[in-house]
């Protein structure tokens, strides 16, 4: 049996798009390693649902921001890989942005003195 | 608009798409087992852990495809494909709602289509919109008719508007098509006389030939030619393309056709379609029956607004020129009467019709009545459904069972109405066509005399010609999505909401939910019966009033009397040349063996007709006007009272001594007398502007229609010959029954003159039925639609009462163990079923009450809260819906308790 999650964190509502673009970045992934890939970068906090991955992925790819190539994988097979778009890229570092000035700003509330200090 | 170009390319690549998706999932199952698989798992178990990791495969695939685009059309698709088969594998019940539904529908199309074709379509013209028609109004009554001079002069000075036209409609026979006697037409031609600008101001151009020029209408010097419509050339020219030239003899003149109206055009009379037009300035020789010289001639005015002037102002020009107009008449002859009327002008649009009037009260019937079945349809559909629906029970919880949601499940019934009431609406559409043309016939029926008359008022029967067109599928339509919705609705919801344990549960044990649906099942049952009460009521005043009116006592002889009604003056003869006339034909009549007597009125018997003149504007010598009543006078020839049956209450009737040099005289009937003169003897008073003597009281004769209560005046044809050239009612006492002889009398009219138009021969029966043929419709409708509400109420209550009994084989067998009787059973799921209806007649009396106090106007001799009719209705509801609850009881009293209780 796989080990038990310490503790998870539910995913925000939207923040799937941005986490699958940015894993994307360093270049294109199969919709697997990309679950994998965001389980592994946030140590677990966050588990991807295939339920979700999937037809947030295939959204995506209806928006024109990642592209989609069947290609083979490591171990020969046949995959899907996704990869960004120039168009992705773009709304990448805009939502990026847009995401860090949200948590700047919760972090504002939430902790008004830790902040100060820093 | 790329992302619609993206989905279409989606949408063409479906199957790619999916088997992509597949593979794509199926790469991350093995993927991810692969991982898994590690020290202590085998292949097997590692695969299963990923597939239990990844969920529902189907909602991934289904979310996935949704992102597509398209998903909610789709799913629409296979619903509606899923509809289809559960319909086809229900036949019997498909039928049956179809069928209820397809005439539901039907009827409101049908209505929806003749009030269409009278009241709301607009005159196929150019610019409708701009085309007003004038009108005197006096405050309380308004006139159409004004006078063709009047026109001429009015019309020079017409600022606000562009163009104005006249128009006149009359009936003639006997119509001679190419100068042939053989090819003589004896059927009714309903010729328009039109001012020469008429078709150019309404921007109706001939189809073939071409249309009249204002030269060819000029007064005193017209010329002979004529337009025919397409109807006639298609009835009289078998569409002959050499029409054009061709001529038509009416009252011996004969008009050259020079054009074919188009067939959308039917002149500007809605409900009394013109087949022939000719120029107005020939008026003295068609309306014969008229004697004034041309200019007096009555006209009705269309005119068309100048581009940007308003209704409202066109109305403030038309004022002043009326003012103006007024003084100069004023100045020289003195008419006062006129400066108490306005000359309105009103929108004319939808054209002229004074039967959207005389139509409004059936209509108004038709249309409630289609609406309570429509209703009454759609709330046993909804039983129905809501049946059916616990029987599907199962097959929803499966389905919720494998991820379907509510909503979904909720979409899918609601489409599986909409299927149903699609394909309702479709048959629908084609029973209304029937009904249409069936409504359409039965409106044109009528009293035949009253059609020619050009004095009368009362317009008893429409000809419409109503078009199936866009807007009519578009109301079906709207009106079959409504049923959808509102017979869909409520079972859908409960299917919807049921929880699946309940549903895979054990079969037979009847949990809360099927208590609720029962409890639903029964509030529509209650609105069923509630609204087949309403119609049932209805039907039943209806009746009672058809029948009152039918033996109603009329006071004409129906048992030795003939009526045959014609229009001499269409011969030719006019004036002094009709007494000689009816001497000859009284001669030749009398000669029929069997023949008893024979007199003459101008009044048509039982004709429809029952205007007249508001007594105020009768003169009666040393009294103050007396307003109250209608009054109308009457020509008759000495002994006419006699021949038809009425006998003088006092005084005498008129004899050869009443010539016209002689002191002219009156004979007023017994509401008249009553009327002016109470308790007064009223012999030796004098009426009218003649002052003519009272020289005898005759009983009151239901004249025009059944309800005439007018206060009726008779003088004698030898000192008003000008009234001879009105319509005849020629009255023929028979000895025996007067039905054979019909042929016989018909025969003689021909033989004296084959050019007489013979419009009627009928007896006092037949005319009333004519003239109550549109009251019978409604009733009859009423009466079907009531029967039919009764039966489905009748269904409802079976299928309701059945449903208890299912529910409660247990609670009725452990009840029969312990004793109960099967009487006893009975009796029980009999109370319960008849609580129900007994419910649903206390809810439908007071709706009952507000429904019929809207007919009241039309019940004759029957009040609209008539106890007898109501307790009849309500006791005839009771032994259906009784009979209705009998059989599922006496299925419950043959319960065997001992199968009851193994069903547990």
């Amino acid at each position: 049996m796989s080990p038990k999650t310490p503790s998870r964190v539910e995913l925000l509502q939207g923040t799937l798009d941005l986490l699958i673009l940015r894993t994307l970045l360093p270049g294109p992934m199969h919709g697997h390693a990309i679950a994998k890939h965001i389980q592994r970068t946030s140590e677990n906090l966050l588990q991807v649902e295939t339920g979700s991955l999937y037809p947030c992925a295939h959204r995506l790819e209806a928006k024109g921001w990642i592209a989609a190539s069947w290609e083979r994988s490591d171990k020969g097979k046949r995959a899907k890989y996704y990869r960004l778009t120039a168009l992705g890229r773009k709304q990448l570092f805009a939502e990026q942005s847009k995401w860090e000035a949200f948590a700047r700003a919760m972090g504002l509330i939430l902790d008004p003195v830790g902040q100060e200090n820093s | 608009v790329s992302a619609f170009f993206r989905k279409l390319r989606w949408l063409t690549q479906r199957d790619r798409k999916e088997a992509e998706l597949r593979e794509e999932l199926e790469f991350h199952l093995q993927e991810e087992a692969q991982q898994r698989q590690g020290p202590g798992l085998t292949e097997e178990d590692a695969r299963r852990a990923a597939r239990r990791d990844l969920g529902n495969l189907a909602l991934v695939q289904e979310d996935t495809r949704a992102t597509w685009g398209w998903t909610m059309l789709e799913q629409c698709g296979q619903d509606v494909h899923y509809a289809l088969r559960t319909m086809v594998a229900n036949r019997l019940f498909t039928t049956l709602v179809v069928l209820c539904l397809a005439l539901g529908i039907g009827a409101n199309s049908s209505v929806f289509t003749i009030v269409d074709a009278l009241q709301f379509k607009k005159l196929s013209i150019q610019d409708p919109e701009r085309l007003a028609m004038l009108r005197f109004d006096t405050g309380q009554r308004s006139q159409y008719n004004i006078p063709y001079e009047s026109f001429e002069r009015l019309a020079g000075g017409m600022a606000p508007f562009a163009d104005a036209a006249a128009t006149f409609l009359v009936e003639r026979y006997n119509v001679v098509v190419d100068g042939a006697e053989d090819r003589t037409d004896p059927a009714e031609v309903r010729i328009a006389l039109v001012s020469g600008n008429y078709f150019a101001l309404l921007g109706v151009h001939a189809l073939r030939g071409r249309a009249f020029t204002p030269e060819e209408n000029r007064l005193g010097d017209p010329r002979e030619v004529a337009v025919i419509s397409q109807g006639y050339w298609k009835h009289r020219f078998g569409l002959s393309p050499d029409v054009i030239g061709r001529t038509l003899t009416v009252q011996n003149t004969t008009y050259t056709i020079v054009g074919v109206a188009p067939s959308e055009f039917r002149g500007d009379w809605i409900g009394r379609p013109a087949d022939v037009w000719v120029p107005f300035a020939v008026a003295p020789r068609i309306m014969a029956e008229i004697p004034v010289a041309a200019g007096k001639f009555p006209t009705r005015i269309l005119a068309r607004l100048k581009p940007g002037v308003s209704l409202e102002q066109a109305q403030a020009s038309t004022d002043v020129i009326y003012e103006r107009f007024l003084t100069a008449q004023t100045a020289a002859n003195a008419v006062s009467q006129a400066t108490t009327q306005r000359l309105v002008l009103e929108e004319a649009s939808t054209g002229y019709s004074p039967q959207r009037h005389t139509f409004e009260q059936p209509i108004r019937i038709l249309i409630v009545v289609a609406g309570l079945v429509l209703l009454v349809v759609c709330t046993n559909v909804a039983t129905m459904l809501l049946a059916r629906s616990a029987a599907r029970q199962r097959e929803m919880s499966v389905r919720a069972a494998l991820g379907a949601q509510p909503r979904r499940i909720l979409r899918q019934l609601l489409i599986e109405s909409l299927v149903l009431a699609a394909m309702g609406g479709m048959t629908g559409v084609l029973c209304a066509l029937w009904g249409t043309a069936a409504l359409t016939r039965a409106l044109a029926a009528g009293p035949a005399g009253v059609r020619s008359d050009i004095v009368s008022q009362s317009f008893m029967s429409v000809r419409l010609d109503p078009q199936f067109d866009g807007r009519i599928l578009a109301v079906s339509l709207a009106v079959t999505l409504v049923c959808g919705l509102l017979f869909g609705l409520v079972p859908a919801l409960y299917a919807s909401r049921r929880s699946l344990a309940a549903g895979l549960g054990v079969k037979g044990a009847p949990g809360a939910a099927s208590r609720e649906r029962f409890r639903a099942t029964a509030a529509l049952v209650m609105i069923q019966v509630a609204l087949s009460l309403v119609l049932s009521v209805s039907a039943g005043l209806l009746l009672r009033s058809l029948r009152n009116l039918e033996t109603q006592e009329v006071g004409f002889d129906r048992a030795h009397l003939l009526v045959v009604t014609t229009a001499p003056v269409q011969t030719g003869r006019i004036g002094a040349a009709l007494p000689p006339f009816y001497e000859r034909l009284r001669q030749k009549l009398a000669m029929i063996p069997g023949v008893a007597a024979i007199s003459l009125t101008n009044g048509g018997i039982l004709d429809g007709d029952d205007a007249g003149a508001p007594t105020e504007t009768l003169p009666i010598a040393g009294q103050a006007p007396k307003p109250g009543i209608l009054s109308r006078r009457f020509a008759v020839m000495p002994g006419f009272f006699n021949t038809v049956g009425l006998s003088l209450r006092a005084g005498r009737d008129f004899n050869e001594h009443d010539a016209m040099t002689a002191p002219k005289v009156a004979i007023i009937n017994e509401t008249m007398a009553r009327f002016f003169f109470g308790a007064d003897y009223p012999l030796g008073h004098r009426i009218g502007d003649e002052h003519m003597e009272i020289i005898g009281v005759v009983r009151d004769a239901k004249y025009g229609t059944p309800r005439d209560h007018r206060a009726i005046w008779y003088v004698p044809f030898s000192q008003n010959i000008r009234l001879m050239q009105l319509n005849w009612s020629l009255a023929i006492r028979t000895d025996g029954p007067p039905d054979g002889m019909v042929e016989e009398v018909r025969r003689v009219l021909r033989e004296v003159d084959s050019t007489l138009p013979v419009i009627n021969v009928t007896t006092v029966d037949q005319l009333l039925g004519d003239v109550l043929v549109q009251e019978r419709l409604m009733t009859q409708l009423a009466t079907w639609f009531g029967g039919f509400a009764l039966l489905l109420a009748a269904l409802g209550v079976y299928g309701v009462v059945s449903f208890a009994v299912t529910c409660r084989t247990n609670e009725i067998g452990i009840r029969m163990a312990l004793g109960a009787q099967r009487r006893d059973v009975l009796s029980m799921v009999l109370n319960e079923g008849l609580l129900l209806v007994i419910a649903g007649i206390v809810i439908g009396l007071p709706a009952t009450l507000g429904a019929t106090r809207m007919i009241s106007s039309t019940l004759f001799g029957v009040n609209a809260a008539d106890p007898l009719t109501i307790t009849g209705a309500t006791l005839l509801m009771l032994a259906v819906a009784a009979f209705a609850a009998v059989l599922p009881a006496y299925r419950a009293s043959r319960v065997d308790p001992m199968v009851a209780l193994r069903c547990e």
